[in-house]
Order: structure tokens, then C-alpha cells, then sequence
């Protein structure tokens, strides 16, 4: 057997010992790991230091700060996500028991991604344990130092037997697919997400696809160009266009380009200094052959800031690309790098054709005052989310199901998506073997009368809230009646 | 441009090239372009336009309820009172419930805020998806195969119907007339066989509908992940019913009966085999022989309310599946007619040749366990099935039976009824499927739910602490701002309270 075979094997049985499943237990794990945030975080900022430049302020912002929130936050309401859920009955069911019954799906596979790799692996991992399920852990292997500490620091504070962290490359990743899972989370891109559905496709395995795509970003022109800037110059150049809800690119008016320019130039030295490549907080592409890929996408636009690069440091200047053509090479893929290219567009309806005409974006940023602008672009275009007039923060509001849609991605997760992304919602209905008169209706030989019956304890659905209140109604009314009666009944 | 610039282009190798390829075009690939088209115009989206197809959806099933009845009749020798306990009542249900709920689902749907968006505008919007498509199975025609596409509708899609070639009168019906009900360029009904589905199936959708076998599902799936298309995948298994020996045998015994020769076993929620000690073995025998008769008289091969097995091919499956087991009531057949008398198993162990694959049939087999840990332990070492049945008036079992299994769904004390409660997610898990649907959850299904934050330019200050240069003290801020999770509820009461403190210390005063 595989290394990959074995560990996936080592988790079942765990599982299937029943040991995921008490709340307690889940709820002592997921302390465990918010230990580990708290108790090594020097460990996981240096290696975010060698895999991306990040600072270490830095990395506790975007990294380990979010995914502390999470575990808190699935402490805190494990007990009413995992509760059994009741739902609204019917005629039928008036006396039954009916609910849903949230499961734990069993042996799940996390699959993450190098650009936020502590966010993107863990915080699926805490939907997982708070789910109750085993989940191996596959890292990438292209931020190889963060995924030496993670294989190193998991098992150390959380079951290494149900929860192991399992590392290596494409071959190892290809031989986990082969085994069979309950669910698999894969965070990455389009091309391989197809594989993963392909792979888990034969296992009649659900998949869970955080994807990408160029996620689009219209300014107005009647907006606060200066504040909007600022807010698209951070979201693209955090951890150097790293980000899979970076703004891609900026479509608007010509006539405010150039001031579009000036203002993301102005809040780039704002940021990251005159020399950002002595900046503590300015990160570097992951490689070397990311940064060709990058570099090789400003060829045929012109450069308009930055655009000074250093190979043997994999820095790429954080870079604004003006009166860029859709057929350039910077528009042909997820850029995933710190160039913004703008294109001049004629106004909200060519914006809103632009968007259409291409790929469903994992992110869809609109930088304007009016409502009614807003209002048209959430309408006429599909997106995995949209925020207005600001960059990334919906992915911190975790009442907020994050996720893609066609080419972006399936599934979201997040709070108590997560939970339930990781769980067999599972109906019950618990009836009783009284009654039986009842279901006369419904045994043969089927008669037109019983018909009648049938049709009219299925198709009548009173809302029986409403009824409650009416019956409820009537009682009073019956008692103010009689007391109404007793108190003025002549002596 | 000049006339004779207009002329060059309009003959140019494009347009002949498109006009070629335009010929070239499978019937599935047009009717597909087709769809998009329509949908693209936009006039799925107001609610008012899906309400109206909905509604025309009901006028079909209650004008043509008699040529609906006799397709099925054809295909499936069911009964026409029986076609519409079983196909179309529960069509009703849901189209007028989604016709009821519709702007209750489709409104945007505030969510909770954090301190950091207390501000903002924070919901998520359902949209429609685009074009879904959606493959009937043959069992219950109408039903699987109209009752997704009330979803697809309300949700503001436009859907290819593919009815099962299977059921051949039933498509054939649904491709004559439902196009004079609905919309025929945004629901299509295409018929065909293997070849067209998989025509199908290469072409691109934003949600694929599946309802039939495992096997088939998985082929479904690796189509749809050629172009990253989510799925709903509504398949089978063997669902176990275990029967406690304490329960009222009788009425039990009479649910079950009903349960699985409804459509002559032919019922993806049909009780597969029975659980049971053997103490009770030939009581519940009996019991189901009294059922039998009671609902199908002394020879169900002419009572009108039996059905037939869909055809050759699946009549020679079931009778082949008996063989190594001992029949202890019915068994006749007569392939010329397809007909399977209710037939019971006993004494079925786990290796037999019934107990290998998902009967599907008139074929009820008893296999004895020593008790509920020995049925649980079975139930257990197989893939989840749809449903788990258990029949047993002590409410500890049925906890433990739910607690120690997985399944799509559990019913206690009673068979399919889960099915017709459309608060309840109707779906399966691990080889009995993905997804689910019925009530809202089909609307959820075919939707996506679209995060949407609107915040203001205002405020800027706020966000200095989540910029560069990062520091110490800023990021207590972030760390507070993120972190602190603050009832947002208990805040807006504790200020009610204490405004109201102020307000009568005010009043006390000026009294």
C-alpha cells in the first residue's frame, strides 16, 4: 500500500471508531488548534517569510487572524449547528417528529493552495472537525516551507490519525484522488478543478471548488476616485496579487484614467515606500516560473507605474498597465500578480457587456455612489459575490457564503457554511404506528373518494403558524366571552 | 461603410463558415444555443414571468391529466387514480407552493453583520444559474422528471428535458405537449436514447440534473466536470427496513407492503429487503400476506391497481435476482406481460444473488439478524443507501439506528412518506447520490446564492489599519475589529434598556 493509501486507510478506521462525532471532542480539537496559532506563530510567520516575503504583522493579518475568528466562532455555535434542526409540517405530519439531522460525511480530503497557505488549508480543516468528519491534509508543495511546518506542527496538537496532513506533489496528489473520500475541498484553479471533479467523479465523491478567474473591478466616474483607489491598489497588491478575489483588472471612463493612475501610484508609495522592494510588507511572487508567467503578460501593454522586476529575487514592482486591449496578453488569464491593467470602457452598459462576455469571476468590486448603478451591475451579471465601493473584506464576514460559480468555483464555505458544506444534512421523520386509519387513503384499491382525501391533506397547506394564531385567537375570544358574561350577568 | 462594403462583409468567410457550421450543428447542440438565447434575454428573471409558466405548468398537469394517465398506463400498467396519487398530486404540491413561496425565495436574504459592516448593506441574492438541464428516469416519468423543472423554473432558469427513453409513451407525451404549455426555447423537451443523452451531455450547462443509477451518475459527473458544471445526482441503493420484534407487526407490516409494491417495486425509496430476528420471520410473513391480498386481491396479475416491470430487459434482471433464494409467497410471472406477482424472500442470506444489486422489483426479502446491533452492523458494511426504514415503537432504537447509520434520509414506522413533505431535503449521500431538492431546497438548488456587501466610500479612516506599513498597533485594531463577535442583538436590546433607564429617570424627576 501507498503512503497515500495508508494514511487515507488510518483515517477511515479513526472514523469509524466513532471518536470525531461527540461534540466535545471536536470542540477539544479545535482549541487545540487555535493553540497552535497562538503558540507558534513565530514558526508559521517565518515560513510565510521564505515561501512569500510576507512580514509577519502581515501574515498574522491575513493568514492566522481570519482563521482564529473561525475557530471561535465554530466553539462558540458548534452545539446549534449540530443540533437537529426541525421544519415546518405539514397536515400529514401534525403529531410527528420532523427534522434534520446534520452528519458528519466521513473521511474528507482538503486540498490547499500556496497563496495564503495557512487560511486556505486550515479554515476549511475547522468546517471538517466541527462537521465531525476525519480529513487528510494535502498542502501545496509550492510554498514548501509553510507546508514542512504544517506536516511538522499539526499532528502535535490535533489527532494525527484522523487528521493527518499528507505532503508532496503532483504524483502524491494524483495518488490520493485515487482513494476514495466523502468529500473533497480543493482550493486552486480552473484546470486542475476539472481534474478533481473528473477524479472524484468515480467515486461519486461531492466536491467542493474554490476556483479563480479575473475577478473585474468598475470605477465611476462620479465616485471618491481618491478613497476608491486606495481601497483597489491594497486589494490587488496585497501579498503581491496573490489573492484569489484580487481585483483583476479596472475597467472605467478614459477620462478619468489618467486620474485613476495618479491615485493608485499615490497610494502605492502610501503603502509600500518610493522602494517597495525594500519594504518589509511588499511580498514576491511564490516562483520563478510564476514570475515569468507575470512578466511575460506586460509584453504588448503599455506600462504606466512600476514595472522594475528582479528575477533572482522573484520581485515584480507593484505595476499599473493603461489603455489595455482585450486582446492583450494581461486579459487572456487570471493575472495572480501586482499588474493592473485598465481598460477604457464607454460607461456601465459596455462595463456590463465586458464582464458578460467573459468567464463567471470568483469576485465582482463596483466603485460608485449610486445605488441604482450598484443595482444594475448585481442584476445584469453573475459573480460567486459582489462588493460595492471596497476590496476582499466580504471574505471576513463569515455570515457570508464564500464561493464561485461556473468557471469560478461550486460549493462556499465560511462560519456555518463551512459546517454544513462538511455535513450530510439528513431528513427524519419519525412517525408513529397509530393511526393507520388514516392512511386508508392512500392503499389500493385507489378509489376516486379516497383521491379526495389524499388530494386534500397534500395539496391544503395551511400555514399552520397562521392556524396556531387563528385557534389561538378563538380561545381568547371564547374566554373574554364567557368572563365578559360571568362579570355583567345580571344578580 | 459604404453599400458595397456592406455586401463584401455580408459574404464574407465568416458568415460561410457560420451558416456551415450552423448546418453542421447537432439537434441537442441548437436546442442548447437555443436556450441560452432565451435565457440571455433576460426574460426568465422577473418573478411575474416565472409565476406565469408555473401556472402553466399546473393547466397541463390538471387538463391533460387523462393523456399523462394513459402514457403511464402504457408504460407502466399503473392505474389512473394511481397516477395521480403517485405522479402528479405531489407535482401539484409543489408547483403551487412555489407559486405561493416565490418571492419569499427569491428576496434577498439579509445575513448577520459584524462590527466591521454594521454600516453596510450585507444579504445574499438568489440568481438563476443559466441553463440547466435536466434527466428524467422512467420510474415515475412525470413526477423525477417535471418536479426538478418546477424548480429550475421558479428560480428563474431555462431547462433541456430529457424524459427517459425508457418510458417511452410518457416522453413521447411530454414532447408533444408540453411545448404548448411552456416556453419551448427556454424548456425544451429533447427525447432520445444513450446517443442523445451523451450529445447532450458534451454540450454546456450551469447545473446538471440527474435522476436514475449510480453507474450512470458517475458518467454524468465526469461529463459535467469537462466544463466545471455542478450536479444533482438522484440515485439509488438498497434501502434496509428493519422491523423490531416489539412493534405492531400488523400495521407495520401493512406500511411496508404498501411501501414496496407501490409501481411494483419500482421506487428509488422502495424498502429494499427487511431486518428482522427470526422469532418473527413467519409472523411477519403473514402479515404481509394479509397486506397482499388486502391491496391486490387473490390475483393481482388483474387487478388494475398492479403494475408491470418496465420491460424485457428488466423483468429477466428481476426474476434473475430470486434464483438461490427460497419464495415464500408469490413468485409467478409471465414475461409476455412483464408481470411479477408480489413475491417474499426468506431466510435470504447476504451472499445471495438479490442481495447484490438494488432490486427494483416485486421481490421482498427477509434476511434474520440477531437484533437491532447486527442490523445496524449490516446496514453499515454497505454504501449508504436513500433512505433507512425502522420500525420499532421504542423511540431509544430509532435514535440509535439514526445515530449509527448514514442515509439520505430516515423514516421511522412508516415507508416513502418523507417523500411528499417538501420541507424535507429529498436527496442521497455517498452512492445514493448529491444534492437535494423538493420545496425550497429545489429553488436553492438551482440558484446561485450570491454574496453581496455594499459598503460606502465613507469612513476611510477606519480601514488604516488594515494597510501597510503593518504594525503592532494597528493590528490590535484588526484584531479587536474581526475578533470581537459581538451580539449584535443583545447590543441593540441593552441600548433599548438603557435608553428606556434614562427615559424614566427623566420622567421621575420632572414628576
Amino acid at each position: 500500500m501507498s503512503r497515500e493509501q495508508i494514511a487515507v486507510a488510518r483515517a477511515r478506521k479513526a472514523f469509524q471508531t466513532g471518536r470525531s462525532k461527540p461534540l466535545e471532542h471536536r470542540i477539544r480539537q479545535l482549541k487545540n488548534l487555535q493553540r497552535l496559532f497562538v503558540e507558534r506563530q513565530t514558526e508559521i510567520s517565518d515560513a510565510i517569510k521564505k515561501d512569500l516575503n510576507k512580514s509577519e504583522v502581515g501574515t498574522q493579518l491575513y493568514e492566522t487572524l481570519g482563521l482564529e475568528g473561525e475557530i471561535t466562532l465554530a466553539i462558540k455555535k458548534l452545539k446549534e449547528w449540530a443540533a437537529p434542526r426541525p421544519v415546518e409540517k405539514n397536515l400529514l405530519t401534525i403529531s410527528d417528529t420532523v427534522y434534520i439531522r446534520p452528519e458528519p460525511l466521513g473521511v474528507v480530503l482538503i486540498i490547499g493552495a500556496w497563496n495564503y497557505p495557512w487560511a486556505v488549508t486550515i479554515q476549511p480543516l475547522i468546517g471538517a472537525i466541527a462537521a465531525g468528519n476525519a480529513a487528510v491534509v494535502k498542502p501545496s508543495e509550492v510554498c514548501a516551507h509553510t507546508a514542512k511546518v504544517m506536516e511538522e506542527l499539526l499532528p502535535l496538537y490535533i489527532d494525527k490519525e484522523l487528521y493527518p496532513v499528507v505532503t508532496g506533489g503532483v504524483p502524491e496528489t494524483q495518488e490520493l484522488l485515487r482513494q476514495r473520500f466523502d468529500h473533497i475541498f480543493y482550493t486552486g484553479n480552473s484546470t486542475v478543478g476539472k481534474l478533481i471533479m473528473e477524479a472524484a467523479a468515480k467515486h461519486l465523491t461531492p466536491v467542493t471548488l474554490e476556483l479563480g478567474g479575473k475577478s473585474p473591478c468598475y470605477i465611476d466616474k462620479n465616485c471618491d476616485i481618491s478613497v476608491a483607489c486606495r481601497r483597489v491598489a491594497w486589494g490587488k497588491y496585497t501579498n503581491c496579487g496573490q489573492t484569489c478575489i484580487a481585483p483583476d483588472y479596472i475597467l472605467c471612463e478614459p477620462s478619468i484614467q489618467e486620474r485613476v493612475i495618479a491615485e493608485v501610484k499615490k497610494s502605492i508609495k502610501d503603502f509600500y515606500t518610493e522602494n517597495p522592494k525594500s519594504c518589509p510588507d511588499y511580498g514576491r511572487i511564490i516562483n520563478q516560473r510564476h514570475f515569468r508567467r507575470i512578466m511575460a503578460m506586460t509584453e504588448d501593454s503599455t506600462i504606466a507605474v512600476g514595472g522594475d522586476n528582479d528575477e533572482s529575487e522573484c520581485y515584480i514592482a507593484p505595476t499599473v498597465l493603461r489603455d489595455v486591449k482585450p486582446e492583450a496578453k494581461v486579459m487572456q488569464e487570471e493575472i495572480f500578480g501586482p499588474l493592473l491593467p485598465i481598460l477604457p470602457i464607454g460607461g456601465l452598459d459596455e462595463a456590463i457587456n465586458f464582464i458578460n462576455e467573459r468567464e463567471k469571476p470568483l469576485a465582482l468590486y463596483v466603485f460608485t455612489p449610486s445605488d441604482k448603478v450598484i443595482k444594475r451591475m448585481i442584476d445584469e451579471t453573475s459573480s460567486g459575490g459582489v462588493l460595492a465601493n471596497d476590496c476582499l473584506v466580504h471574505y471576513s464576514v463569515s455570515s457570508l457564503p464564500f464561493g464561485g460559480v461556473g468557471n469560478s468555483g461550486m460549493g462556499c464555505y465560511h462560519g456555518k457554511f463551512s459546517f454544513n458544506q462538511l455535513s450530510h444534512l439528513r431528513s427524519c421523520l419519525i412517525k408513529k404506528l397509530k393511526m393507520e386509519g388514516v392512511n386508508s387513503m392512500r392503499y389500493p384499491p385507489h378509489t376516486p373518494k379516497k383521491l379526495g382525501w389524499a388530494r386534500f391533506f397534500i395539496l391544503k397547506n395551511p400555514d399552520l403558524g397562521w392556524l396556531g394564531r387563528m385557534a389561538l385567537l378563538t380561545i381568547f375570544a371564547v374566554v373574554a366571552a364567557v368572563v365578559i358574561q360571568l362579570k355583567y350577568l345580571p344578580a | 461603410m459604404g453599400l458595397w462594403d456592406k455586401l463584401l462583409s455580408a459574404f464574407t468567410v465568416d458568415t460561410f463558415t457560420h451558416s456551415f457550421l450552423y448546418l453542421k450543428m447537432s439537434r441537442e447542440q441548437l436546442v442548447v444555443q437555443r436556450a441560452k438565447k432565451a435565457f440571455q434575454t433576460g426574460k426568465t428573471k422577473p418573478l411575474e414571468y416565472r409565476i406565469h409558466q408555473l401556472k402553466s405548468l399546473y393547466r397541463f398537469v390538471s387538463e391533460r391529466r387523462k393523456d399523462i394517465a394513459d402514457a403511464v398506463k402504457r408504460d407502466l400498467n399503473k392505474s389512473e387514480h394511481g397516477t395521480e396519487l403517485f405522479e402528479t398530486l405531489g407535482l401539484e404540491g409543489e408547483i403551487n407552493l412555489a407559486i405561493e413561496r416565490l418571492a419569499e425565495w427569491a428576496a434577498p436574504r439579509p445575513v448577520e453583520k459584524n462590527l466591521l459592516t454594521i454600516a453596510d448593506n450585507v444579504y445574499v441574492q438568489p440568481e438563476p444559474l443559466g441553463v440547466v438541464l435536466i434527466i428524467g428516469a422512467w420510474n415515475y416519468p412525470w413526477a423525477v422528471t417535471l418536479q426538478p423543472l418546477v424548480g429550475a423554473i421558479a428560480a428563474g432558469n431555462a431547462a433541456i428535458i430529457k424524459p427517459s427513453e425508457v418510458s417511452p409513451n410518457s416522453a413521447k407525451v411530454m414532447e408533444e405537449l408540453l411545448p404548448l404549455y411552456l416556453d419551448k426555447d427556454l424548456y425544451p423537451v429533447v427525447t432520445g436514447g444513450v446517443s442523445e443523452t451523451q450529445e447532450l451531455l458534451k454540450q454546456r450547462f450551469d447545473h446538471v440534473f440527474y435522476t436514475g443509477s449510480s453507474a450512470v451518475g458517475k458518467l454524468v459527473m465526469q461529463a459535467a466536470a469537462q466544463h466545471l458544471t455542478p450536479v444533482t445526482l438522484e440515485l439509488g441503493g438498497k434501502s434496509p427496513c428493519y422491523i423490531d420484534k416489539n412493534c405492531d407487526l400488523a400495521v407495520a407490516c401493512r406500511r411496508i407492503t404498501w411501501g414496496k409494491f407501490v409501481n411494483c417495486g419500482q421506487t428509488c425509496i422502495a424498502p429494499d429487503y427487511i431486518l428482522c430476528e427470526s422469532s418473527i420471520q413467519n409472523q411477519v410473513v403473514e402479515e404481509i400476506r394479509k397486506s397482499i391480498k388486502e391491496f391486490y386481491t387473490d390475483n393481482p396479475k388483474t387487478f388494475e391497481d398492479y403494475g408491470r416491470i418496465i420491460n424485457k430487459r428488466h423483468f429477466k434482471r428481476v426474476m434473475a435476482l430470486m434464483e438461490g433464494s427460497t419464495v415464500v409467497i408469490g413468485g409467478e410471472s409471465d414475461e409476455s406481460e412483464c408481470y411479477i406477482a408480489p413475491t417474499v424472500l426468506k431466510d435470504v442470506t447476504a451472499e445471495s444473488r438479490v442481495m447484490q444489486e438494488e432490486i427494483f422489483g416485486p421481490v421482498l426479502p427477509i434476511i434474520t439478524v440477531s437484533g437491532v446491533d447486527e442490523a445496524i452492523q449490516f446496514i453499515n458494511e454497505r454504501e449508504k443507501p436513500l433512505v433507512v426504514y425502522v420500525f420499532s415503537p421504542d423511540n431509544k432504537l430509532v435514535r440509535r439506528v439514526i445515530a449509527e447509520t448514514s442515509s439520505g434520509a430516515l423514516l421511522a414506522n412508516d415507508c416513502l412518506v418523507h417523500f411528499c413533505v417538501s420541507a424535507l431535503p429529498f436527496g442521497g449521500v455517498g452512492n445514493s447520490g448529491m444534492g437535494c431538492y423538493h420545496g425550497r431546497h429545489s429553488f436553492n438548488q438551482f440558484s446561485h446564492l450570491r454574496s453581496c456587501l455594499i459598503k460606502k466610500l465613507k469612513l476611510e479612516s477606519i480601514n488604516n489599519m488594515r494597510y501597510p506599513p503593518h504594525t503592532a498597533s494597528k493590528m490590535t485594531w484588526a484584531r479587536f475589529l474581526l475578533l470581537k463577535q459581538i451580539n449584535l442583538g443583545k447590543l441593540r436590546r441593552m441600548a433599548l434598556l438603557v435608553a428606556f433607564a434614562a427615559l424614566t429617570a427623566v420622567i421621575v424627576q420632572v414628576r
